[in-house]
């Protein structure tokens, strides 16, 4: 599979680091690939003569443009920042299995983003507020450690003033301005979260969130089959070749990203 | 139907082969190269027929180094004809492309790529029996020679085989059919299936993940990776892009999972970051997770490892510890 | 039983019993005779399983960094006992850390010296004769005809640094240490050229055994796998294997103790020692200079001379002109 080209149509800073940027995308061709995707899938972004990393999409099907919120950490995704707007990259996907969520219809939908792990959980809880009516529900709860550091902020505006989704904001500390709630994802999620009863959760954030949050979930009365994590590792192919993410049998980039935490327990700890 | 060649003949027989200047051979003891005259088919040589299908450098793309430019693809080009090529290493083909089933790559080579078996010399170093590998079968193979006294007996098993059948070649008499399939039997006689990887289709896979010998049978172990390239069924790859001037090309390259680069983070996490955790996901990729969804293990017991290890790790040590789960 | 597996086991017991040591990090008998195998032997029983390594050229101490938090023996021969100086003065572990019985060495052997190999049950070594058990015959050969090359250029094969030393007598110094480097500097540069791409450049397939099987390549993260900057492709270009090599060896200049690890452990069996040899050389002539014969004497690039050979200055000058 070879990457399509993607002009970048718009650039944000979504953060006051300055760290993650979020690229607008559209394809040159109109490629019937990304037509049709799943919330929680990703792309590998290309940017040729440094390589290629994987990035979830955090536009939902239909959109615009396509989405990606980058955080600059590597070879590849510190040349991404570096690109003007109007540049042609290279786009290959969508790779990954995304969330399920036609599992999910009738259900009460909770999503848990801590930090820029939002972004796939963006383009899912945009998919379910246009399909409302299939779903129960939906509350976001996000934090970040302070209000710079939240991406789509315009948006988490707009969604704050539905009626139709329970929308939780907060920081870890105390800052000038903040209107929101103040403390970490898993002591709101204590607070605000549903019962677990016909209910599923999908939570995305570091490592140390997802520690926490598991067992607030699990006490909610979440089973571990209605808990969804997507996973990271390092990939190269994003196929299901090259096996560089591997979590025991199973590979992020195929058989992932997104797993249900009664399935990870079955699996090593290698993530 | 097989056939007969007087070995005298073999001569004439590769330089038909190569009348398109593209016939590989065994150069001795190193690996396979283009063909100059000479064929070993004595021993083993210590690199498989895996770089004619997964190479040293595949390129993907090519590029101008200038961003906006569109790639262009790259697909290998070119027919091979590899004779004189192990049935373990033809096996191990065969296991990789199951996996490789939609790689476009692999699948160009694999169409493109005649393989000529030769049965060898069993080696002290050789299990492929143990891992289930009948080399008279010839899985992988166009065509399957047998050598015996002075004439070559032929098995085409394909029909691009049948094509390549030497010319001088004649259909093979009772009695020399009798002779292939006494020796192929004298073989299987001996063939020693190993119970263990069996066994551990059974084995629940965190248990064995988990369980202590891991800690004392990777002690030794380098984490070079020696045993992952000189394997013909390892298969896994890194992409580089390499620019050179204003040109660029992405390129596909064999990786090894026993290094510590191979599974670390751009942010510097490593999942694998102990030597033990590399050594043991190696072991658990060949006989279990490769195991569990193919049903067989990803090794055709041809003991290049075993030979080359620097640190004189054994396979069979820790299959059988791993047996023992 | 090979005498020295006999002496090696004798005193592990005693180190183990008497408590110099917690562990013993020692060659244990391994799947075939040529492949002994490291291991850490913790009590007086397991000490059985110790031998004399014989045919590996492994440096054992490549696997130091894997021992943590007990106090360790280790049998040295010269080029061991050299290893050790070298990473104690760069500070690599503290010579309280570990317990040393110097060994006098009798050279390791090349099991690719052996002449049409065949299948060998038991291997024993009885000074200069070692006897190969095949199922129908015991043959015998020399040693010095299976000596490896670098035992053969091995000018300190006594170990230098020792809490307690075995009995026993050690090859010869050798008198001819730079007889391979030698050979190849009687080339003009453009056969040397095509001898170092025929013979390392060209077959190499980057599998690193060499740099893991140096005990002095220890970088947390070698050169050649930064990628902010890359410094050398990853293929096995032409160009970057001879970039791996040339700076590796270079990284070893001043500190190559000619254990022949490296050569030992490459799959296909490549000349690696010969480039370090040649900057063992270079480091001799121009400076009198021998790595890890001792504790107190600064490493080669720690020291400067005013009447240190500047003669390769001088030519750069030259040749930009000025």
């Amino acid at each position: 599979m070879y990457p399509l080209p993607a002009r970048i149509e718009k650039i944000a800073v979504e953060t006051e680091d300055g760290l993650i940027k979020s690229f607008y995308l559209k394809l040159l061709d109109k490629a019937k690939s990304f037509e049709r995707y799943r919330p929680g899938q990703f792309a590998m972004l290309s940017v040729p003569g440094k390589g290629e990393c994987p990035i979830g999409i955090a536009s939902a099907p239909g959109e615009k443009y396509l989405l990606f919120s980058v955080y600059r950490t590597g070879l590849v995704t510190d040349a991404l920042h570096r690109l003007p707007e109007g540049t042609i990259i290279g786009l290959r996907g969508p790779l990954g299995n995304g969330y399920p969520l036609e599992r999910f219809k009738g259900k009460n939908i909770v999503l848990i983003a801590g930090g820029f792990a939002i972004t796939t959980l963006r383009a899912t809880l945009v998919y379910l507020l246009n399909n409302q009516a299939d779903y129960g529900e939906i509350t976001l709860i996000y934090g970040a450690r302070n209000p710079g550091l939240l991406l789509y902020k315009e948006e988490l505006k707009s969604w704050q003033e539905r009626k139709d989704l329970k929308i939780y904001l907060t920081i870890d500390r105390e800052a000038p301005h903040w209107e929101g709630l103040v403390g970490f994802v898993p002591q709101i999620t204590e607070k605000v979260a549903p019962q677990g009863k016909n209910a599923v959760a999908l939570v995305c954030g570091p490592p140390v969130m997802i520690k926490f949050t598991l067992p607030i979930l699990e006490k909610l009365g979440f089973r571990p089959e209605d808990i969804y994590l997507s996973l990271e590792n390092r990939m190269r192919c994003g196929l299901g070749l090259c096996r560089h993410c591997n979590v025991g049998p199973a590979l992020v980039c195929k058989d992932g990203p997104v797993f249900s935490l009664a399935e990870i327990k079955r699996l090593p700890p290698e993530y | 139907m097989r056939w007969v060649l007087p070995r005298k003949d073999l001569e004439s027989w590769l330089v038909f082969l190569n009348r398109d200047e593209n016939l590989i051979v065994p150069d001795g003891s190193q690996g396979f190269l283009k063909y100059q005259g000479k064929v070993f088919l004595e021993g083993k040589p210590r690199l498989s027929i895996k770089e004619f299908f997964l190479p040293w450098r595949e390129p993907l793309l090519s590029f101008e180094a200038i961003p906006g430019v569109i790639p262009t693809p790259c697909l290998p080009t070119g027919k091979k004809i590899i004779f004189g090529v192990l049935p373990c290493d033809a096996k191990a083909i065969t296991l990789i492309a199951r996996v490789y089933e939609k790689d476009l790559h692999f699948q160009e080579r694999l169409r493109n790529t005649v393989l000529i078996g030769v049965i060898r010399k069993k080696e002290e170093s050789c299990f492929c029996t143990a891992m289930g590998v009948d080399p008279f079968k010839g899985e992988g193979l166009d065509i399957l020679v047998l050598p015996k006294d002075d004439i070559l007996l032929i098995e085409p098993l394909t029909p691009r085989g049948k094509e390549l059948l030497p010319e001088g070649a004649r259909e093979a008499s009772t009695e020399e059919e009798n002779l292939y399939n006494e020796a192929m039997e004298s073989f299987r006689k001996t063939a020693f299936v190993s119970p263990l990887w069996e066994k551990l289709k059974k084995t629940e896979l965190l248990p064995l993940y988990e369980a202590p010998f891991w800690e004392e049978l990777s002690f030794p172990c380098l984490n070079c990776g020696v045993c992952t390239y000189l394997c013909p069924t390892c298969y896994c790859f890194d992409v580089q892009d390499e620019v050179v001037g204003a040109k660029g090309i992405r390129v596909r390259l064999p990786d090894s999972c026993m290094f510590l680069l191979y599974s670390q983070h751009a942010s510097g996490h490593n999942p694998r970051k102990t030597p033990l955790a590399r050594f043991r996901n190696r072991f658990m990729h060949k006989f279990k997770y490769y195991l569990d969804e193919y049903g067989e293990p990803l090794c055709v017991g041809c003991g290049r490892c075993n030979d080359a290890c620097p640190a004189g790790i054994n396979l069979w040590d820790i299959l059988k510890a791993m047996g023992e789960v | 039983m090979n005498s020295l597996t006999f002496k090696l086991r004798e005193k592990a017991r005693q180190i183990l019993k008497e408590g110099q040591a917690e562990a013993i990090l020692a060659f244990t008998e391994g799947p075939t005779p040529f492949k002994p195998r490291l291991a850490l032997i913790k009590s007086p029983e397991e000490a059985e399983r110790i031998v004399w390594p014989g045919f590996s050229g492994l440096n054992p101490l490549t696997l130091w960094p894997k021992i943590k938090d007990i106090k360790t023996a280790i049998f040295a021969t010269g080029c061991i006992s050299r290893t050790l100086a070298v990473l104690i003065k760069e500070k690599q572990l503290e010579r309280e850390e570990i317990y040393v019985v110097g060994v006098p060495c009798p050279g390791l052997l090349d099991p690719q010296k052996i002449p049409d190999k065949p299948e060998i049950k038991k291997i024993d070594e009885k000074e200069e004769k070692i006897f190969f058990e095949t199922q129908k015959e015991t043959k015998v050969f020399l040693r010095r005809e299976l000596l490896r090359e670098t035992c053969l250029s091995c000018r300190h094969p006594s170990p230098t640094l020792y809490d307690e030393i075995l009995e026993g007598e050690s090859l010869t110094p050798s008198k001819i240490p730079f007889s391979r480097v030698e050979e190849l500097e009687k080339l003009s540069s453009e056969e040397r050229a095509y001898w170092f791409f025929e013979k390392i450049v060209s077959p190499c397939i980057r599998c690193y055994a060499c740099r893991n099987a140096c005990p002095l390549c220890y970088c947390p993260q070698c050169f050649v796998d930064d990628s902010r900057p890359q410094w050398v492709g990853k293929t096995r270009d032409p160009i970057d294997n001879l970039l791996y090599h040339l700076v590796r060896a270079f990284h070893l200049a001043g500190r190559c103790v000619n254990c022949g690890s490296c050569e030992a452990a490459c799959p296909l069996g490549l000349p690696l020692q010969v480039l370090n040899q040649k900057l063992i050389k270079e480091a001799f002539e121009n400076f009198t200079y021998e790595a890890g014969l001792d504790l107190e004497s600064p490493l080669l690039f720690d020291t400067y001379d005013e009447k240190d050979p500047d003669d390769f200055i001088v030519t750069a000058k030259r040749k930009t002109g000025g």
